[in-house]
């Protein structure tokens, strides 16, 4: 006798669940490895932007000395100078190569964004990978491939839970 | 955070291997060519970001050398927070060398009882010696000789002069004039260890500007038998040349010599 009920309820959730702005990121980034006589590890930087390319939302930021800060040039110029560090469950200290998982929960109203993926080394060099994607509940993967200083990144959004 | 033992001596390693983690140093000249007498001004610093100065170095030890080896007074020396600099006034003509090589720096690495990683310690040999604990075991010294260097000529071009040292790591000026080089024909230098010559030593050139690019742009050669590397110069600009050795050196109360060389040249297009 329960039945309907239950399937009115089902129904009004999964609406719900679709018309919502939750969504889970993750980002799955590999720092390489590499034979160089001087080795330091890179700064990274991780963040959404819009589509005015605004930064809406920082997802990792591995920094150490504050002087080099603005050698993550793109990231400070586009709102890494306005920043108050640290931030509580983004920043921290940089990390040696290997693959690593940032996972975030963000309120993301549907439309066009970029993640970006931004990191320099001391006596090396700079990359930057931009991965646009657009946003309107569906999950979704893609991945970019580094060349230099990161190797492949991962980036998967899935309809996040209802708070 | 806890640190595997492995990773801890991986650390201790970087921190202490003064081959590779050695800010580099660099002089760097208003002029490098003058076909008049006139005042150079010279910037002397520590700094990875070439060429934008950034920790000054002191000017203790730094000798300008004129065609006929003379030594010239540094007029108005500073020694500034991010650079110091001097004037020379370049009326001689011919080439000057630029150059400090300085004290050695010594580094030490022993142990005591009842702690299980080595310590480490950096100064004069004199002063690591004072300042060793008497329960110290293992003792290990090491060695660190800088050359820095940079020419420039008045006039023409001439072999410049020396001060007789040939110990260390050096340039030995051969088939190619530091003054007169040109993107439209390769460089051939030499370098000697305690003045023999010096096979298999990697030296790298990186020309300026690395703020404004992704990558480093580092070219590294090898010497080859006579201890001479042929170098193309990608572009006109100012370029960095930097070599380094690290030497072990047996048993004695210095197991390991370290040597740096870095030599400030200019490159003109044809």
């Amino acid at each position: 006798m329960t039945k309907p009920k239950n399937l009115c309820l089902g129904l009004a959730l999964s609406l719900l669940a679709v018309s919502s702005n939750a969504a889970d990121l993750t980002v799955e980034l590999a720092i390489p490895a590499l034979q160089t006589a001087e080795y330091h590890r890179p700064y990274i930087a991780v963040w959404v932007e819009n589509a005015q390319r605004q930064p809406i939302s920082q997802l990792a930021l591995w920094l150490e000395q504050e002087k080099w800060h603005r050698d993550l040039r793109s990231w400070w110029r586009r709102g890494g100078s306005k920043l108050a560090l640290p931030i509580d469950g983004v920043s921290g200290a940089t990390r040696k190569p290997g693959h690593y998982t940032i996972a975030s929960q963000s309120e993301l109203p549907a439309g066009d964004y970029t993640l970006n993926v931004e990191a320099v080394r001391e006596v090396g060099g700079r990359e930057h990978l931009r991965i646009p994607f657009n946003w309107s509940g569906q999950g979704l993967q893609e991945t970019a491939q580094g060349q230099s200083e990161l190797g492949q990144i991962t980036f998967t959004l899935e309809p996040g839970e209802q708070p | 955070m806890k640190l595997s033992r492995t990773t801890l001596a991986l650390l201790i390693l970087m921190l202490f291997s003064p081959l590779s983690l050695a800010h580099k140093r660099w002089f760097m000249p208003t002029d490098f060519v003058l076909s008049e007498p006139e005042t150079v001004t010279v910037d002397f610093t520590a700094s990875n970001n070439i060429f934008f100065v950034d920790a000054g170095m002191p000017l203790a030890g730094v000798t300008v050398l004129s065609p006929t080896a003379t030594v010239i007074p540094l007029l108005k020396p500073q020694e500034g927070v991010r650079r110091s600099s001097f004037d020379i006034q370049v009326s001689e003509p011919g080439t000057y060398r630029i150059s400090v090589s300085g004290a050695p720096l010594y580094f030490v690495s022993y142990k005591v009882p009842g702690k299980h990683e080595a310590q480490h310690d950096r100064g004069t040999l004199a002063g690591l010696k004072a300042d060793l604990p008497t329960q110290a075991t293992e003792i290990a010294f090491a060695e660190s000789q800088s050359l820095i260097e940079t020419f420039l000529t008045l006039g023409n071009t001439t072999m410049p002069a020396n001060d007789g040292d040939n110990s260390g790591l050096r340039m030995a000026l051969k088939d190619t004039h530091p003054n007169a080089l040109c993107t439209d024909e390769p460089a051939r230098f030499a370098f000697t260890l305690d003045g023999k010559p010096l096979p298999g030593l990697t030296v790298s050139v990186q020309p300026e500007d690395s703020r404004y690019r992704d990558v480093q742009g580092v070219n590294e050669l090898v010497t080859d038998n006579e201890g001479t590397v042929e170098i193309s110069w990608p572009t006109a600009g100012r370029y960095l040349l930097e070599a380094g050795l690290e030497q072990d050196v047996g048993d004695g109360e210095i197991r390991k010599r370290y040597y740096n060389y870095f030599l400030t040249l200019e490159v003109l297009a044809p």
